[in-house]
């Protein structure tokens, strides 16, 4: 019973889009920072309540490969740290 | 005569239809000025129509060139329509750009590429609630399959002869409000600039300093702005920026929940999984080499190697033909000497290099088209950003090795202005193939392992070089690096007539801009070898001015261990064409042999010394015209003076160890 509650609440738990695992998709909460990369971000589409999946990291570790609104972006993991998201409820 | 502009998301197939909609054979006119390209042609069958091609760009943000030239360009020439692309399969992120359009005022007309490749994967679009919705005309068309073109244009040229624009309001609730206010509050300012209010008033609220300058708002007007933005910060629970952004956002995601039905079309599916392959964990790095190493094949190699020695064989035989007519004629021998050796000599060194380039660009332009090119970029990224770089600059990068000329003209599409021009400030160091003859003579008169002399020099090029950025990234270019958000667009098979005109496009270029900066050294190189200061024929170059300006300058070059004027000369030639360093020594010494070489040094560090000069020091003239086209005037000075410095410094550096080893 409390196992299964703490694996629930890891579940819900926030973290930053670079610690999401390959080929997972989750919910953007919310994108801090300032500045021209968090004004780029949000214009690329990466605003609060969209679906964003993980599709890979480059061989070298570095950048990410994300999947959203329809196309692919490419980012780098010290920026997605801004990118907090939550995995969505129904995975 | 109408005016029209092109504008959309890079990769929404702006240039394919840029190319469809205008003639191939019209007048093209790059402006001057400007980092980034704009291109003007008259439309296809409509002489009196005029649309000019505006870089590609995701929003009218001032924060990259891109956006600040497409915005001033829409702001202050208000061109009579616009055309606005957008990629049906991305719908979503270029609404957002045209949204921004819309909000200029400017009459509008937008069209939805790739419908066809929407539809193959099973997605839908009804342009007519887009119609509806946007206010303005939205047409299906394929730039590919060239549908739709005839309405599009027809549609294009009806919007700037009404003239009508959009009246869409896309903001709910606090946003609204807040839009609503300011943009009453700043109106008459705004439109006196020329900034249409709704624009500025939404630019404003989401924090555009530029466009505050640029209105000069009063004390109260800027008291209005942070009261409404602290409102809306207030009511939305977030900061009023990304409240503005998120509020556009939520108008064309509930649009689209209505207009469009969203689906993997077959090229996306299909690049998903070849990524699978070529962004692979493991075979991403090895295809990545492969395909670097066939480019380098191809242009560097049998092939382009092949032709280029044609093309100068070319210009022997010219020269030859040449100098027979001349001597028929009975022209003066130091015209004929002109002619031949200035003239067509210079002209041949620049055309010998023609092939290479084509080549060279074609493959560039495929890479670019296919979407390879994003991969590399993504694949590299980790190890450029080390330089303070990003993925972008490896393809120019890389392409230093082969011809600097080339590498400069390919540095392009290195997105941001900043990392464009340390791009181009690091090509140097890597080291072309022109300087490869001189440095392999002089290995192999020095040093007992040739091959291994050589290979240190290119490494320690390289290694310069990386010190150099270490350094430059602190010092001049401590500005951040402009965050690398990169899109990879689907692989497509790139569109022949788009490559095509790419390379005449470049080629052209080069012809025309480079051939007059060779062409002036090279007859300033003829001029100073032929002649003495009191300007009379010289029999041999020893009693020449070059002569005497070797001879003064040698001094300078005591420090670094040699003295002879023939050394001086030759360098001084070589910043013509690097080529040219050997076949000076060799016209001064009368030989071209190790053994003549090595009797002009005093000691092999002096020689060492020499070596690291010639390897370091500023690219030939071809290079920095380039350099100057692409960057400006003061900027190819400044990388002039700074890798004089550097060479300098280092010939000096190995000099003095030498000196103290032995």
């Amino acid at each position: 019973m409390e196992r299964s509650r703490k694996m629930d609440e890891k579940k819900k738990a926030r973290f930053p889009l670079s610690a999401l695992p390959a080929g997972q998709t989750a919910v953007i909460i919310a994108i801090s920072g300032s500045g021209a990369l968090r004004r780029r971000l949000l214009e690329m589409g990466l605003t609060p309540g969209t679906d964003v999946t993980l599709r890979k990291r480059a061989p070298l570790g570095d950048p990410l490969e994300l999947s959203l609104r329809g196309y692919e972006l490419s980012l780098r993991a010290a920026d997605a740290l801004h990118i907090e998201v939550e995995v969505s409820r129904t995975c | 005569m109408l005016r029209l502009a092109l504008i959309g998301n890079p990769n929404s197939g702006k240039t394919t239809l840029f190319n469809l909609l205008t003639g191939s054979r019209a007048r093209v006119g790059n402006f001057p000025g400007v980092t980034v390209e704009k291109t003007s042609r008259a439309l296809r069958g409509r002489p009196d129509v005029e649309l000019t091609d505006l870089p590609g760009v995701y929003s009218l943000s001032p924060y990259t060139a891109e956006e600040l030239v497409t915005r001033d360009f829409l702001m202050d020439e208000r061109p009579d329509a616009v055309i606005n692309i957008i990629d049906c399969t991305a719908a979503e992120r270029g609404l957002y750009l045209t949204l921004q359009l819309l909000s200029l005022g400017l009459p509008t007309v937008v069209a939805f590429n790739m419908a066809d490749e929407l539809r193959a994967g099973g997605g839908r679009i009804d342009t007519g609630v887009f119609s509806k919705a946007l206010g303005v005309r939205c047409i299906a068309v394929s730039a590919l399959q060239r549908t739709g073109i005839r309405a599009l244009t027809d549609a294009a040229v009806r919007a700037a002869r009404e003239g009508s624009a959009s009246a869409l309001f896309p903001y709910t609730g606090a946003c609204a409000f807040a839009v609503r206010e300011l943009r009453g509050a700043v109106a008459s300012i705004s439109e006196a600039a020329g900034v249409p209010s709704l624009f500025a008033a939404r630019k404003l609220l989401e924090g555009d300093a530029p466009l505050e300058t640029r209105l000069h708002l009063t004390a109260a007007q800027r008291a209005l702005l942070e009261r409404r933005r602290a409102d809306v910060a207030q009511a939305v629970g977030c900061d009023c920026e990304s409240a503005m952004i998120d509020n556009v956002y939520r108008f064309i995601t509930t649009l689209c929940q209505t207009a469009l039905q969203r689906a993997a079309s077959p090229a996306v599916k299909l690049s998903l999984r070849a990524d699978r392959l070529l962004t692979g964990r493991w075979t991403g790095l090895p295809i990545f080499a492969a395909v670097m190493a066939l480019v380098f094949y191809l242009t560097f190699g049998p092939l382009g190697r092949g032709l280029s020695e044609l093309a100068g064989r070319g210009v022997d035989w010219l020269a030859q033909l040449l100098e027979t007519l001349l001597c028929d004629i009975n022209v003066n021998s130091v015209l004929r000497a002109l002619v031949i050796d200035g003239l067509v000599r210079g002209v041949g060194s620049v055309v010998s290099f023609l092939p290479t380039i084509a080549i060279l660009f074609t493959l560039l332009s495929m890479l670019e088209d296919s979407g390879y090119m994003a991969r590399a970029a993504f694949i590299t990224d980790r190890a450029l950003s080390r330089i303070g770089l990003s993925g972008s600059s490896f393809a120019p990068l890389l392409l230093g090795f082969g011809c600097t000329v080339p590498a400069v003209m390919a540095a392009r599409t290195v997105p941001d202005a900043r990392s464009r021009r340390l791009t181009v400030l690091l090509l140097p160091f890597v080291s072309c193939s022109a300087k490869l003859p001189v440095l392999a003579l002089f290995a192999a008169a020095f040093f007992r392992r040739p091959a291994l002399a050589l290979f240190f020099l290119y490494t320690a090029s390289i290694a310069v070089g990386i010190l150099a950025a270490l350094v430059l990234k602190k010092t001049l270019f401590r500005a951040a690096a402009s965050p690398f958000v990169m899109e990879l667009p689907p692989y497509r098979l790139p569109a022949l007539r788009t490559t095509v005109q790419y390379i005449r496009q470049r080629i052209g270029d080069f012809v025309r801009k480079a051939f007059s900066v060779i062409l002036f050294a090279s007859l300033v190189v003829w001029f100073l070898q032929t002649f003495d200061f009191r300007l009379r024929l010289v029999a041999s170059p020893a009693d020449s001015m070059l002569a005497d300006i070797g001879g003064a300058l040698s001094v300078l070059f005591y420090p670094l261990g040699w003295r002879d004027w023939r050394l001086t000369a030759a360098l001084i030639t070589g910043l013509t064409a690097k080529e040219a360093v050997l076949s000076t020594l060799a016209v001064l010494t009368g030989a071209e042999t190790g053994v003549a070489v090595s009797a002009l040094f005093p000691s092999v560090p002096a020689a060492a010394a020499f070596c690291v000069f010639v390897l370091l020091y500023p690219p030939c003239a071809a290079a920095m015209a380039a350099v100057r086209r692409e960057t400006s005037g003061r900027f190819a000075l400044g990388l002039f003076a700074f890798q004089t410095a550097v060479a300098y410094l280092c010939a000096m550096l190995v000099f003095r160890v030498g000196l103290w080893l032995s």
